[in-house]
């Protein structure tokens, strides 16, 4: 099973992966296929490029038959096929916001929206302080009610553990809702 | 393109086709652009193929049957090195850390071996995301972390 922690370049993704991990995190990296013509960063248009994105991720064994996986990956504008593998079978996504910049995690509220995923935006408290209200970065996301948003601290397991609680009660109403619709 | 090979072309096929070619748009780059220095292609481990017929995920245990064990031996060396890091059930994801290969390769990879009946995978396929009494479990494990 496996949940995946989205968010800006820096917010602190491998810093909670890490926090919650049972092992410290593994990087490996995923190479990204994106067809057709498009234009790059460095404003060259391309026709086919690979890229490499790194991902961290770390694992929680829950009991014999039951491993948790956590990935953490970047946030960023270009989505390639492996976003759509990485959420294959995700239980759902923890985006992590950071609230100098806001705007960073944009492209992955966007993206869990459109694909029906469960998420929680989790606010992360730099130095303890945070420089936004809740309703006003639920605002700012433009955010839909049914999306729980909670602060955390990467740095420290309790306060990751509650995020991924928040986030695995999403993911259990979802569940429940779908194994009580007909023709299930 | 280059002016030698248009100039070849118009040769061989006359003035129509060299009208043609001057028509034509600038040819993409010969090759993929990658973004770092490294001179192997992701894929090639994988001679291009980016996807498997098997339906494995980052995070499926996978390990190595019998048959696998044996012939480790006689398998290129990462698919060897493959069977052998799932002597013990390990995932996609461990696998391509351990191994330095990219995740998408490592899930071709362990994807061909599945086809081979060198690797198992050790989770049945069920949907985790509507299995209510799974996702209980995990609610529990995880509070009592």
């Amino acid at each position: 099973m496996k949940i995946v922690v989205a968010g800006g370049f820096g917010v602190g993704k491998t810093t909670m992966v890490g926090a919650i991990s049972e092992i410290p995190p593994l990087t490996t990296e995923a190479a990204m296929t994106s067809l057709g013509a498009e234009i790059d960063d460095r404003g060259d248009v391309t026709t086919k490029t690979t890229t490499t994105v790194a991902m961290d991720f770390g694992r929680v064994t829950i009991d014999r038959s039951i491993i948790l996986y956590i990935f953490g990956t970047p946030g960023q504008d270009r989505f390639g096929f492996m976003w759509d593998d990485l959420i294959t079978g995700a239980l759902g996504a923890i985006v992590l916001v950071d609230t100098r910049r806001i705007d960073d995690c944009f492209p992955a509220v966007d993206y869990f929206e459109h694909r029906d995923l469960p998420f929680v935006v989790a606010v992360n408290r730099f130095d303890g302080r945070l420089a936004h209200e809740l309703d006003d970065i639920r605002e700012a996301l433009d955010l839909s009610p049914e999306v729980p948003i909670v602060t955390t601290d990467a740095r420290a397991k309790d306060a990751v553990k509650d995020t991924v609680l928040v986030l695995l009660d999403q993911a259990l109403a979802r569940a429940m809702v779908r194994s009580r619709a007909p023709g299930r | 393109m280059s002016p030698r090979f248009r100039t070849d072309r118009a040769a061989l096929d006359g003035r129509e086709r060299l009208l043609e070619s001057r028509s034509l748009t600038p040819p993409a780059p010969p090759c993929d652009v990658l973004e770092d220095d490294d001179p192997v292609r992701p894929f090639f481990l994988t001679r291009g193929r980016t996807r498997t017929d098997q339906d494995i995920a980052f995070e499926t245990i996978v390990s190595a049957t019998d048959a696998g064990r044996s012939a480790s031996p006689r398998l290129a060396f990462e698919l060897a090195d493959i069977t052998r890091l799932a002597s013990e059930p390990v995932s996609v994801a461990e696998i391509s850390a351990a191994m330095k290969i990219p995740i998408t390769v490592a899930r071709v990879l362990c994807g061909d071996l599945i086809t081979a009946g060198y690797l198992d995978r050790s989770i049945p396929l069920v949907a985790p995301t509507d299995d209510v009494e799974l996702i209980k479990r995990l609610i529990d494990g995880v509070r009592s972390l």
